[in-house]
């Protein structure tokens, strides 16, 4: 049940992720899959602003938020001309909030992030947490964590520049799977990273899959199947019990957008990240962790392009997480 | 909708800068048969989120008076397509005529919508062709009312077959707020013009979701649609083609409305409603040049919104795209010289 019998102006109203019910933490269940924001960044460049992602994402968000507008039937994905089915969706999409990180020092600010998603974690609910940039992440699946390392996936994002271990891992830029490697919190067999950004050396390469971790390139990522994504998702859950999932914006081509902290040349289309969102999202992914969406570059907050790139493929993860895209499966 | 104390439509305001094309300036009751007479719609209050494309109607004639300025006059008598090796000979400039704005009344969207109309009536009245720049994309309406009552006089009982090539549908008969007149429904409104055969409406470009029954009520009425999807998959040409087809069945009169946003953003971002639809100028150009071959006697482009894009280039591919469309007032096929 929409919570409107009358629609509302795009800008009017509480902002919420896709006009989403608004929830606390204690009132979350496995059923539900939760927005919440990470508004933070340890970028002191001069290409600052990825704090201010969730606000915009959800500022876009709204555009697409037609299981709470009266006036809308139903979505019909007009490619392949399949329904979505949006009528659970008002019970089961819900806005937490943002995470209170404002004014706070790096380490405080790591810790609520990790206590909040411990908090989570506890309510059994999938979640999808809005960066900021990927200093959020180690202390996101840290906090999921139960002592065991949890399947991980990463797309886009910067690559680990060196193994666990290695000389020089946590020196320089390095990824925070480096991090979360080196600390137990993700292993290496049910690790996969896709269309990651930057360079790496051929001996990590090799050591990584040697040791079980899957790479997959850009184009290897667009010749995928139908199907194959999910198959891999579906691996490492059975494997590792649980699946984690960092996504940064990176990954588009920079083309289409030129919005990410971090642009880097090849990338993906938005149909390939669709495809490959949508597909992981069908696995019972734990959290989704969005990063690196810069929406104050000079001249392109009044563009909106990559806003729009971005919430557009969430989108199609928040369908096949809640189960709303049944026909369109293979 | 009343129609309530109308603006004198006539006589129209004077563009202050270029004119499109660097066209003449001329009155719309004074237009030769056959004749593009262009009406600018500077007008985007029936835009429900990023306005801006009231700049468009100003924005497009700097546009292609540049385009003019830098590429046409430059070219010789005779010109050659270098896709096909066609020879194309210079016609008399004077097949472009810049009759200005309408009136708009902010206040107002019947006195806008009866004020554009006016205009696009007198053009097409005469046996010109109107050609309407937007504005956001409700004044496509305002523009092919005026256009269908101006067939009706013209030509009694004739039907016209309408394409619309745009990222979205615009056939919600209600926008929250914004009622029943707006960028959303415009296409709806032009469905319920009383000349229009609405088993000849075709939308081209349509991309991501569009609404369950506004789909179910195109599909039920007989029209058709081709999403960005099918024009990755079939062609650009294939799709305009079916699309022509379709549209042309048995009707001699063609209404084109052109929404820029059509194009992926990433190409052209200076429009009010984004869409990543992955259509590249190119394509969206190839679909023009086969449109432009057919009988197409009244056409609207709409949102352009040259502040929404810092780098400038959205209003200058626009001006590429309105060039294919009007390319035969400039250039006609030279038979003879040609292979």
């Amino acid at each position: 049940m929409p919570l409107r019998n009358a629609p509302l102006p795009r800008m009017a109203g509480d902002l919420t992720f896709m006009r989403s019910r608004r929830a606390t933490l204690g009132e979350l269940n496995a059923e539900n899959l939760a927005i919440l924001g990470a508004p933070i960044e340890d970028n002191i460049g001069r290409k600052s602003g990825t704090r201010f992602a969730p606000t915009a994402l959800r500022e876009t968000s709204v555009y697409f938020g037609w299981h709470a507008n009266p006036q809308f039937s139903h979505p019909v994905d007009i490619d392949v001309r399949v329904p979505i089915d949006t009528s659970e969706m008002h019970e089961r999409l819900v806005d937490i909030g943002d995470i209170p990180l404002e004014g706070m020092p790096a380490a405080s600010a790591a810790q609520a992030i990790r206590s909040t998603i411990q908090e989570l974690r506890q309510t059994n609910a999938s979640a999808i947490l809005l960066g900021g940039d990927d200093s959020i992440v180690y202390p996101a699946v840290a906090g999921a964590t139960d002592g065991e390392p949890v399947g991980f996936v990463q797309i886009g994002g910067r690559l680990p520049g060196a193994m666990p271990g290695d000389e020089g891992a946590r020196r320089g830029d390095c990824s925070p799977l480096t991090y979360l490697l080196a600390d137990n919190y993700v292993a290496l067999r049910t690790t996969a990273i896709m269309a990651g950004t930057g360079r790496t050396g051929l001996e990590f390469v090799q050591s990584f899959e040697r040791a079980g971790g899957q790479l997959w390139s850009a184009s290897g990522v667009s010749r995928a199947q139908p199907g194959d994504v999910e198959r891999m998702a579906q691996v490492i859950v059975e494997t590792a019990g649980s699946l984690h999932v960092h996504f940064d914006v990176s990954a588009f081509r920079p083309s289409l957008h030129g919005m990410s902290e971090r642009p880097a040349f090849g990338g993906l289309t938005l149909p390939d990240l669709q495809k490959t969102l949508g597909e992981i999202g069908r696995a019972p992914v734990s959290l989704l962790i969005v990063t690196g969406l810069n929406p104050t570059l000079s001249g392109l907050s009044v563009v909106k392009t990559g806003l729009r790139l971005t919430v557009t493929a969430l989108l199609a993860y928040i369908y096949g997480r809640l189960d709303l895209d049944a026909a369109r499966r293979p | 909708m009343s129609a309530g104390n109308l603006v004198p439509q006539k006589p129209s305001m004077r563009p202050p800068g270029p004119t499109l094309f660097d066209a003449p300036i001329g009155s719309v009751d004074s237009l030769d048969e056959g004749v593009v007479g262009v009406v600018g719609m500077p007008t985007d209050w029936t835009h429900s989120s990023r306005i801006g494309a009231r700049e468009g109607p100003a924005a497009l004639r700097q546009a292609t008076t540049e385009y003019c300025r830098t590429v046409l006059d430059v070219l010789g008598e005779s010109v050659v397509d270098p896709k096909d090796r066609r020879r194309w000979r210079r016609v008399d400039r004077g097949n472009v005529v810049d009759c200005g704005d309408a009136t708009i009344d902010p206040a107002s969207v019947e006195r806008t919508t009866e004020s554009i109309a006016a205009m696009t009536e007198a053009v097409r009245t005469q046996g010109a062709i109107p050609l309407a720049l937007g504005g956001d994309h409700y004044n496509s309406y305002p523009a092919c009312l005026g256009y269908a009552r101006g067939l009706a006089k013209r030509h009694p009982g004739r039907r016209f077959g309408y394409i619309q090539i745009d990222g979205h549908l615009d056939f919600a008969d209600r926008l929250g707020a914004w009622g029943t007149h707006n960028h959303a429904t415009n296409g709806r409104r032009n469905s319920e013009l009383p000349n229009i055969e609405r088993s000849n409406m075709v939308w081209i470009g349509i991309t991501g979701w569009v609404d369950g029954d506004e789909l179910a009520l195109i599909e039920e009425m007989g029209g058709k649609i081709f999403s960005s999807g099918d024009i990755h998959d079939l062609g650009a040409e294939e799709v305009a083609r079916r699309a022509v087809a379709h549209a042309t069945r048995g009707r001699e009169s063609l209404y084109l409305s052109i929404d820029i946003d059509a194009m992926d953003a990433g190409f052209l971002p200076g429009t009010g409603s984004i869409v990543p639809s992955g259509i590249t100028p190119r394509q969206y150009c190839q679909i023009l040049d086969v449109i432009a071959q057919e009988n197409v006697d009244g056409i609207d482009i709409a949102e352009v919104a040259p502040s929404l894009d810092p780098s400038g280039r959205t209003e200058r591919i626009a001006a590429q795209m309105l060039y294919r469309v009007v390319r035969n007032c400039f250039f006609a096929p030279d038979t003879e010289k040609s292979r």
